[in-house]
């Protein structure tokens, strides 16, 4: 029902000659948590305000369930109003004149929902979110927190089929983050509304979605389950981009890193010609080897430094002269100067070839 | 603890000699003397002479000079004549303010909505053209107005539409409608600034989302932006209310043929009429209303803080736009603009140009009034650039206002010097309390003050009535509010930084405020400078009072010719003032950059 295409979408701004978005296919599944992920600048906002009717694509169709919003070919363009989403901005966009009770009640009100049913349903998302008691206070007297999810439940207590969020936990401190996507993650199992969620923060989409969509400069570059993204990232651009500490990347034919790049393309017999990108995720750098088992590369690295988190260790290595991060979640006993032995398997390495994309070994 | 009386004596002593040789605590001291000086006692010589009989009202009453009376406040609000002199003018400036209110708010507020919420065409200029009539002197369009609507009741040059043989009745040239349509065409630019402001800062978000919870346009503008555009109609309702209480020159050209007098023109008149008394309670009542509509806006402003939109990162501003709507949009901007720019500045041009109004034949068609050497019909003067009263008037206007500006702005430079180098101090707090003071009384009660002061000799001070110097000392503590403003302004944010760093290379104080403090407000000096001399060439209701032969100014002079009904000489003077103003506000946004420094300053 609340399935959500959008098929051929694209956004050129009037004076701008760029396009923030352009040919964008991408079929949202019903019940699903997509997170749009890409660095600023990349449209994801854009793709959110034309799903929610804010802004009218340049082409291409949007469609809800069955039903067409939007389609430049035959001029169809629902109104916002008439859409029923949800929408929370980033910056809350409470109506600071209201109380919280009025502003959470505003959007049923619209809807003609009658007195006593508004108060049960008040009720309702106000336990929800944790709100008892604020119903009184204006915007001005709450924390950022209590702002975030009184704008959370402006959009919730209407019940949309499909709730978009542009970055609602950016203004918020890191423990509140943390809290408020756990509350995300339980209200959309309670719920399960079709929710889509803009974030330029890698680890808020791997942790929440059911899907991830990664843009960069107004085009999609993939769209999969968050460890297909991350295991298989189709490109240069998404392998970089998801992951932290951030994948290791060797440039094939580099002077500096020839030695490795021999070793390591040894492992790819006839890829040679092809791999101009080596990319090698901190945790398949293995510190303990097991030895014999598959293709792997072998070999002794230099400890340069060693930075525990607390919960791992994140370590700064030299391998056939060339610097790399590995990540170890077992206490690493060595100091830095001291000598290992390292493994990488062939399985777990990433080429991409001079266009970027990568190559399926 | 017991403390020797000797050391607490020489601890006294030790402290005083420290300060007086700490330069700052003097100049804060001489700030403190000087100003307590020029902005409370006026004031306070104004309150008791309204509870002593003068000289005139001794012969009038037989009662002795200088006893204690209450006749005036009698006079004032409870006698039969106190609805000549006073009930009735209030209850029109009241309603006079209410009419402008209406006419100027609606009209602002719908074109701030269309310059900043639409993809209007043109709005760069239209909203550059808009600040022109707030720029121009406010009377302006009184004289404008005559130009056009003068009937056969007053004398001198024929209106143009009487000379076109459509005489208009009364109630069209004089009185109430004039008055109010010509104060709305001044203040709307106002209304237009305040919802352009609140408008700009709202946060575009607040109307999307109520439309995503299914709110349609109309919903949305009456529940959500209305709402938030509160502050901003209560600071224009006012401030309107102040303007029409401060200004002279709009009731005086406009009611006088009538006797449609408002509270300045009420006040004028007792003036006139030799009874400092009647009019100091009359002025003492202006203030009192002053002083509250300030205290209700505060209150306001307040009330507002509550409104401030939250956050507004990810808010890019969006026009939404006209479609359909562009034709009328564009219509209804142009009117509005043709109406308070154009036509005015076109009626005065040709005006001045014209013997008969309307025509522009041969024998009507004149240069004379500008440079003529001798006008027919008008004997004895010549063309104002050839005249000498008009030259003199200019000179006067000119040093005057230069004067007070600079007075004004270096009181402002020192206020602000004193203020930033001990914030929290009681001299601190008080001269930012004091500098205020001048702002809350009405131009002509503030004039009024200080005719009572100094019309006498008092001790080392020699009676400075009928001098320029009355009328400088007039002008630059009125202006004191804008400078001591932008003085504190700049001082803090030049912060105490520089002169310590020269205090440390052991520059002593003067060396230190001529060499580091002052250069360094040049900026701070100019606004602080600048606005009031601006305002000084436009000012009329502060120097009405003042003005004699020897000392008419610009302003003045055309109230002169107004009198006799010489409306092209008059509309040549007009012309001649906006072009200055115009060109020095030009000028000064070219050097500075800055806002227009003119539509900031009273008319
Ligand atoms: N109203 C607008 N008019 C013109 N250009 C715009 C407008 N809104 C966005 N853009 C441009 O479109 C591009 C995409 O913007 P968008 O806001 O969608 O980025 P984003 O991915 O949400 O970035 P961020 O993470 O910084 O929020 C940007 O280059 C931006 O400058
Ligand atoms: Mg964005």
């Amino acid at each position: 029902m609340a399935r959500i295409e959008l098929i051929g979408v694209e956004k050129t701004y009037p004076g701008s000659r760029l396009k923030a978005v352009e040919g964008l296919d991408l079929v949202i599944p019903e019940g699903s948590f997509v997170s749009l992920l890409g660095p600023s600048g990349c449209g994801k906002t854009t793709t959110l305000r034309m799903i929610a009717g804010l802004e009218s694509p340049s082409a291409g169709v949007i469609r809800v369930g069955e039903r067409v919003l939007f389609d430049a070919a035959r001029g169809v363009d629902v109104p916002t109003e008439e859409r029923g989403m949800g929408l929370v901005f980033q910056s809350y966009a409470l109506w600071p004149h209201m109380t919280v009770a009025d502003n959470v009640s505003f959007g049923l009100e619209m809807r003609k929902v009658p007195r006593p049913e508004r108060k049960r349903r008040l009720e309702r998302v106000f336990e929800l979110l944790r709100l008892g008691g604020f119903e009184g206070r204006y915007p001005m007297q709450l924390s950022g927190g209590q702002q975030q999810r009184v704008a959370l439940a402006r959009m919730l207590v209407l019940d949309p089929e499909v709730l978009l969020l542009d970055e609602p936990l950016s203004n918020l401190d890191a423990k509140l983050r943390l809290e408020m996507r756990a509350e995300l993650k339980r209200i959309h199992a309670e719920l399960k509304n079709t929710i889509v969620f803009v974030t330029h923060d890698q680890l808020e989409g791997m942790t929440l979605s059911t899907e991830i969509a990664v843009m960069n400069r107004a085009v999609l570059q993939q769209f999969d389950k968050p460890m297909e993204v991350y295991r298989r990232p189709r490109n240069l651009f998404v392998a970089e981009f998801v992951g932290s500490p951030p994948i290791n990347r060797i440039a094939v034919g580099e002077a500096s890193c020839a030695e490795a790049c021999g070793r390591l393309l040894e492992l790819f017999p006839g890829l040679e010609g092809r791999a101009r990108t080596i990319g090698v995720r901190p945790e398949s750098i293995s510190l303990s080897p097991r030895r014999g088992c598959g293709r792997a590369f072998r070999g002794r690295a230099r400890v340069e430094a060693v930075l525990p988190t607390g919960s791992e260790w994140i370590l700064s290595l030299e391998l056939c002269g060339t610097p790399f991060f590995a990540i170890s979640t077992e206490e690493f006993a060595g100091a830095p100067g001291d000598e290992i032995e390292v493994e990488i398997e062939a399985a777990r390495l990433l080429l991409f070839d001079a266009e970027g994309e990568r190559i399926e070994a | 603890m017991a403390e020797s009386t000797a050391f607490r004596l020489r601890r006294a002593g030790n402290r005083a000699r420290s300060a007086l040789r700490d330069p700052t605590r003097m100049l804060a001291f001489l700030l403190v003397l000087t100003l307590s000086y020029l902005v409370l006692a006026p004031l306070a010589s104004m309150l008791a002479g309204t509870f002593r009989v003068g000289v005139r009202d001794s012969a009038v009453s037989g009662l002795a000079t200088g006893s204690f009376t209450l006749r005036f406040y009698q006079r004032v609000f409870a006698l039969p004549i106190s609805k000549v002199l006073f009930w009735r003018p209030l209850g029109r400036t009241l309603y006079v303010a209410l009419m402008v209110s209406l006419a100027a708010i609606p009209a602002g507020a719908a074109a701030a909505y269309l310059i900043k919420k639409t993809d209007l065409p043109g709005k760069r200029w239209f909203s550059k053209l808009m600040m022109l009539p707030y720029i121009m002197p406010s009377w302006t369009f009184a004289t404008v107005w005559i130009t056009l609507f003068k009937n056969r009741r007053m004398g001198g040059t024929a209106g143009l539409f009487e000379s076109l043989g459509l005489s208009p009745p009364d109630w069209l040239a004089y009185g109430a409608l004039p008055i109010i349509a010509c104060e709305a065409l001044h203040v709307f630019p106002f209304a237009y600034t305040l919802f352009s402001n609140s408008l700009g800062s709202m946060d575009a978000q607040l109307e999307e989302s109520a439309r995503v919870v299914g709110a349609r346009r109309g919903t949305v503008a009456r529940r959500i932006v209305a709402p938030l555009l509160l502050p901003a109609l209560m600071s224009s309702f006012l401030l309107i209310f102040t303007r029409v209480l401060g200004s002279f020159g709009t009731p005086y050209i406009l009611g006088s043929p009538v006797k449609y007098s408002l509270l300045p023109t009420a006040l004028y008149s007792a003036f006139k009429s030799g009874s400092p008394g009647v009019s100091s309670v009359i002025a003492l009542a202006m203030i009192l209303i002053g002083v509250s509509l300030i205290a209700v806006d505060g209150f306001f402003l307040r009330e507002a803080k509550r409104f401030v939109t939250i956050g507004v990162k990810g808010s890019i501003s969006r026009v939404s736009a006209l479609g359909r709507g562009k034709a009328p949009a564009l219509a209804f901007m142009s009117a509005l603009v043709g109406v308070s720019v154009l036509a005015p500045l076109a009626t005065l041009v040709l005006s001045s140009l014209t013997r008969r109004p309307g025509d522009f034949g041969p024998e009507s068609l004149t240069a004379a009034y500008w440079i003529g050497g001798s006008i027919p019909a008008m004997p004895g003067l010549s063309g104002v650039l050839r005249s000498p009263e008009v030259w003199r008037a200019a000179w006067n206007s000119l040093r005057t206002s230069a004067a007070a500006a600079l007075i004004a702005g270096f009181a402002g430079i020192f206020v602000g010097y004193v203020a930033t180098r001990s914030p929290r101090s009681l001299s601190t707090r008080y001269l930012k309390q004091l500098s205020f003071v001048p702002y809350l009384v009405p131009s002509i009660a503030f004039a009024a003050a200080f005719i009572g002061l100094f019309a006498v000799r008092r001790g080392p001070i020699p009676s400075l009535y009928g001098t320029m110097g009355l009328v400088v000392l007039v002008m630059s503590v009125k202006y004191l509010p804008y400078s001591a403003r932008a003085g504190i302004a700049s001082m803090m944010q030049l912060g105490n930084d520089p002169e310590d760093a020269a205090r440390i290379c052991g520059a002593p104080w003067r060396r230190r405020m001529s060499r580091i403090v002052l250069p360094l407000q040049k900026a701070g000096l100019v606004s602080g400078v600048v606005l009031p001399f601006i305002t000084g060439m436009k000012e009329q209701s502060l120097v009405i009072m003042l003005a004699s032969p020897g000392t008419e100014l610009l302003t003045t002079q055309v109230l002169r010719y107004m009198d006799y009904g010489y409306s092209q000489l008059a509309n040549a003077v007009v012309l001649e003032i906006v072009l200055i103003i115009v060109a020095l506000d030009l000028g000064v946004r070219k050097l500075s950059g800055a806002d227009s420094p003119a539509a900031l300053g009273k008319g």
